[in-house]
């Protein structure tokens, strides 16, 4: 089996196919900080892409709660009791990722969902981590916690799907690292499916076809954002390209914020496949909780959050988050702004650091009425 | 001088070659828990020629572990001339029982990945019968229970023959210009011929939905298949055959030169019919004659051919490469 190099996990690993990288990679950041869990991408994204017969249960995208929510019920926690727990000296991963710990010239490790796991999408929605008991009361951090987790396809560098189609009817462009099922070509076998460690794969019983996040593909081709980034009212994603052909670039937000700051880590690194959905840690959930879930670096973290104040570098990548419908393949901080710039090299975006502040008297002198804060 | 150097390596080669083709036969052996069914083809080409590594392909061969129990004789299918072959309605028709039946032993298919790691099937039982105009097969194996429907981690039974479209195709779904042609019966087709293509509603009576964009209404009709409506089902627009909500057959007809390049035959004759009865599903596949076609022309032009069988297993979760399978079976044609 051939070696690629995986950087989540910090070493080699064995992959079947080999392949150089594509020329530029498809990723999102998502703050898990200001995620409410409106599920706005959600229904964008249905309503776009998966809106037909036999999509009924079908969400590429979702935002569940965390640690009771899942969707498909315990996606995660089904491949997690077949691993051993994920040992990590520093940075690299000493445990066997999914693909490895399925065996050699075996599928990945993997678990195959049932129908009615994808029946309760919102299944321990605002649901927190404990009991509040009688006598509770804040002192620093509330003990008990949630957090919502927006998911989509993480577009793999090394996809678990795609290792595991016995017919290569999935693909990852070469253009974009975009990953895709060939409708024509897919038989329905559903190893994707059972492959899959995000379980973002979904069986459509109509076309009897495998189905997935397409990434807004034909509009990533026009430099758009995907829906689910567009969408978002609270402004928690970015979504552009990681660089593959050369170092990481401090001007490119997506280089910045997770390979030069890692402020934001990928999801379940120890599956191995490559994640490129990016999350900025909640600041407020213990730390062997997500641990298990974002791998070392949550203490770096979160106190490269709590000291964004002073990090303006950082602050401006941040500040562009949903500040535009294009994706920013450049960004600067020029005196009081972020400004961003799209793949043609046009100016985007343009933030400022501090909002400016507009007072509006409590007479309407003009009109001869008194303004109320509903008005 | 550049040779010698050579030749340990050459040897060495050689038995380790050897070596993985007996570690693997005992392998194949073992997962089994039965004899393996060896086959020397009785054409005068040496159909063994050509092959690519030893251990996709077991043929004939001396080195293969002898089975505690005695073999059983190999078996061989004969289609047989019968005045009429029956109807293909009439799938226990009395014609059938004066065919022959041939059991034909069934091994889990663990030489490519995905491999079925258990064997829930043991046997297939074999009939074949022509006449002028057509060729069937009837196929037989028990099922506690018919799995029909599709869903996600839900499969059908199904059933498949295997004919090399060349000499030394090899019975692992061929290899790279030694096609093999395969005519693939499901349940699901079946059960869409039946009672109509398998909806939504069929799965989940209660299933509801607002809306399906540009359709007459929520069960799947011609509305869905023209017009606008067709872009929300990707795979029908994609002209995935997987989809055919006006299915004709439940006979599928495809090509493949090695494992992962099934691929679907359009506009092909075959026909056939499965019946679940009794905890037994049997199935007939049916082709016409038509000495025009070249998988025809093939299989008249000689009277010993090859073939090959697979069943699927649905509830034990079998699909695509997880199946039970058995080599190549000596077909005769009666004249």
């Amino acid at each position: 089996m051939p070696t690629r190099n995986n950087w989540h996990i910090g070493r080699t690993m064995e992959y079947p196919y080999d392949g150089p990288p594509p020329k530029r990679q498809v990723a999102y950041i998502f703050d898990t900080n200001k995620c409410i869990a409106c599920q706005t991408c959600t229904v964008a994204c249905k309503t776009a892409w998966t809106s037909g017969k036999g999509e009924e249960t079908i969400f590429w995208n979702n935002v569940e709660t965390r640690p009771y929510g899942g969707y498909p019920a315990a996606w995660d926690l089904r491949t997690l009791e077949q691993m051993p727990p994920a040992q990590w000296q520093g940075r690299k991963l000493v445990s066997l990722t999914v693909i490895e710990a399925g065996g050699p010239d075996r599928p990945p490790l993997g678990h195959m969902p049932q129908a009615q796991d994808y029946a309760h999408p919102n299944l321990g929605e605002d649901d927190i981590a404990g009991a509040v008991n009688l006598g509770h009361h804040f002192s620093g951090t509330h003990p008990m916690w949630m957090f919502y987790l927006a998911r989509i396809c993480n577009h793999c560098d090394h996809p678990a799907c795609l290792a595991a189609c016995p017919r290569k009817a999935i693909y990852k462009r070469q253009e974009d690292g975009i990953v895709l099922v060939d409708q024509e070509r897919c038989r329905g076998y559903q190893e994707c499916i059972r492959a899959c460690p995000y379980k973002k794969v979904f069986f459509n019983t109509i076309t009897r076809a495998s189905q997935k996040c397409i990434g807004c593909f034909p509009r990533v081709e026009q430099g758009e954002v995907a829906l689910c980034v567009e969408s978002c009212i609270g402004k928690i994603r970015m979504h552009g390209f990681l660089t593959t052909d050369g170092e990481p670039r401090e001007d490119n937000p997506l280089d910045y914020i997770v390979r030069i700051r890692r402020l934001a880590l990928p999801i379940y690194p120890q599956f191995g496949t490559g994640p490129n959905v990016y999350y900025i840690p909640p600041v407020h959930v213990p730390d062997a909780f997500l641990e298990q879930i974002f791998g070392p670096g949550i203490e770096e973290a979160r106190r490269m959050y709590h000291n964004l104040a002073d990090d303006k570098q950082l602050l401006g990548a941040l500040l562009l988050f949903g500040a535009t419908n294009r994706i920013i393949t450049r960004f600067e901080v020029q005196g009081e702004e972020a400004v961003g710039w799209d793949v043609d090299g046009k100016e985007v975006a343009r933030v400022p650091f501090t909002e400016p502040l507009y007072l509006r008297p409590h007479h309407d002198t003009r009109h001869g009425v008194y303004r109320h804060n509903t008005a | 001088m550049s040779k010698s150097p050579n030749t340990p390596l050459f040897v060495a080669m050689v038995v380790c070659v050897l070596l993985v083709a007996g570690v693997m036969t005992v392998a194949v052996f073992l997962a089994g828990q039965k004899p393996i069914v060896v086959v020397l083809p009785q054409t005068s080409a040496p159909v063994v020629q050509g092959l690519p590594a030893a251990p996709m392909t077991p043929v004939a061969s001396g080195s293969l572990a002898a089975p505690a129990t005695p073999a059983p004789a190999p078996p061989q299918v004969v289609v047989a001339r019968v005045a009429a072959v029956p109807a293909l309605d009439d799938v226990f028709s009395s014609v059938w029982e004066a065919v022959p039946v041939v059991p034909v032993p069934l091994q889990p298919q663990q030489t490519a990945a995905p491999m079925l790691e258990h064997a829930t099937i043991e046997s297939i039982s074999v009939q074949a019968a022509r006449d002028d105009r057509r060729i069937a097969w009837r196929l037989s194996w028990p099922a506690a229970r018919p799995s029909s429907s599709v869903d996600t981690g839900q499969f059908a039974d199904a059933v498949a023959i295997q004919l090399p479209m060349v000499d030394g195709a090899p019975f692992t779904m061929g290899a790279k210009d030694m096609p093999v042609r395969l005519l693939h019966w499901r349940a699901l087709w079946q059960r869409d011929i039946d009672k109509g293509f398998q909806d939504v509603q069929d799965l989940y009576p209660n299933a509801w939905a607002d809306l399906y964009w540009f359709t007459n209404g929520l069960r799947i009709d011609k509305s869905y298949v023209t017009g606008p409506a067709r872009q929300f089902m990707p795979a029908l627009a994609a002209g995935n055959p997987m989809i055919q909500l006006d299915r004709r057959s439940p006979v599928e007809e495809l090509v493949a030169e090695g494992f992962g390049t099934a691929t679907h035959v359009p506009d092909s004759p075959s026909n056939g019919r499965g019946v679940w009865k009794d905890g037994r599903w049997t199935v007939v596949l049916d082709r016409p004659l038509d000495k025009a076609d070249r998988l025809v022309a093939r299989l008249l032009s000689s009277d010993t051919n090859l073939i090959s069988f697979a069943v699927w297993d649905g509830a034990a979760g079998n699909r695509g490469g997880q199946k039970h399978y058995c080599t190549w079976i000596p077909l005769r044609i009666e004249p």
